[in-house]
């Protein structure tokens, strides 16, 4: 069910969601080429854009993770919104292919991010990071609880990733299954009203994930209750 | 689609290359800029404020010497009226002393006059009543 891609049909050994990964690396980071290059005090033009962009991101850091840790985690959150939102509008142009619509592409951020915060969570606290695993009682009489609570707390943690790359493969693939279906039964007008969804999807789901990063971190560097 | 393969290692890596650029690019930059343009505006924000403090300054000083300069021409003002004034008193005496003088020095010039005249008529007599006994003698 397939359909062609430019980019595929040029490149045929390598998968598309890849090449097209590659083409939104480009974009974005010759995009951001162009901003740096004319960066100016008072904006103009695309580095506008780019300003609320990063403006909005950096609100988003700030407030979810707090003053002391927002700004440091602010390119990853902003990467994973940018790359992520690129990658998804990706798929409502004809004969593109969206790369989050292949878990690949997906897990390729959200076990990152896994292994990410939980790093952060260990270099904050050291080993008392484990008590964030430990729930709400501190007790001696407590300790099967807090054993149990631990088991639990890691199965939580370990369904994170699971949740952020099921959940955008999800969306988008469904997006993209949609839109093709859609395509074929009745291609003149139907499809525009799912291509305005489509693109809300697609900013929802790119604002999703780089929020929910942004609380697991949170969740992470703050103390312990 | 639902398979892992060995692209998935690639795309991890480039997300991670993806995110050194754009620091680097993008996030850096925009961070030192949003910091030197609040910089900038707090800069400017202050040097308002000593502009303001400064005119404030200026505005009060202004009123201080407009008020010393209404106080020395209130007191010019006064200094010199009292000076007419003293001088209008010297000249109305003067004038009075003056005129006392002239009064008394005609009063002493009547008086001398009168004397004299009254002389004059006594010798008048004199020489009447000796005119009147000469000539009832040579009656």
């Amino acid at each position: 069910m397939e359909a062609p891609t430019f980019l595929h049909m040029l490149f045929p050994s390598i998968p598309p969601y890849v090449s097209y990964s590659w083409l939104a690396m480009a974009l974005i980071i010759g995009v951001s080429l162009v901003v740096k290059r004319n960066l100016k005090m008072v904006p103009a033009g695309i580095q506008n854009v780019m300003e609320v962009l990063t403006e909005f991101l950096r609100g988003q850091a700030l407030m979810s993770i707090g003053h002391h840790w927002g700004d440091k985690f602010l390119p990853l959150l902003g990467t994973l919104f940018i790359y992520i939102l690129v990658c998804n509008l990706f798929g409502l142009i004809p004969g593109f292919e969206s790369p989050t619509s292949n878990v690949n592409m997906t897990f390729a951020m959200a076990i990152p991010v896994f292994f990410i915060y939980q790093f952060m969570g260990f270099k904050v606290h050291g080993i008392r990071y484990l008590e964030h695993f430990l729930g709400p009682i501190r007790s001696i009489y407590a300790i099967p609880f807090m054993m149990f609570m631990f088991v639990v707390e890691w199965i939580t943690h370990l369904a994170r990733p699971l949740t952020l790359g099921v959940r955008l493969f999800g969306n988008m693939f469904g997006k993209h299954l949609l839109l093709m279906v859609l395509g074929i039964l009745a291609p003149l007008i139907v499809p525009v009203a799912f291509l305005g969804l489509g693109t809300l999807v697609s900013v929802l789901q790119a604002y999703v994930f780089m929020l929910l990063t942004a609380v697991y971190i949170a969740g992470a560097v703050e103390e312990s209750h | 689609m639902l398979e892992f393969n060995n692209w998935f290692f690639v795309l991890m890596i480039q997300f991670f290359v993806l995110m050194f650029i754009l620091n680097a690019i993008l996030f850096k930059p925009m961070i030192e800029l949003f910091s030197q343009r609040e910089q900038m505006i707090k800069g400017a924000l202050e040097e308002a404020q000593i502009m303001n403090e400064k005119k404030e300054k200026a505005i009060a000083q202004m009123n201080a010497d407009l008020a010393n300069a209404k106080a020395q021409a209130k007191q010019i003002i006064n200094s010199l009226r009292e000076e007419a004034l003293a001088y209008q008193r010297e000249v109305i005496s003067s004038a009075e002393k003056e005129a006392v003088q002239m009064i008394e020095k005609a009063r002493a010039e009547i008086k001398a006059e009168t004397e004299r005249v009254r002389v004059m008529l006594r010798q008048e007599v004199e020489r009447l009543s000796d005119e009147i006994v000469n000539k009832l003698i040579k009656v």
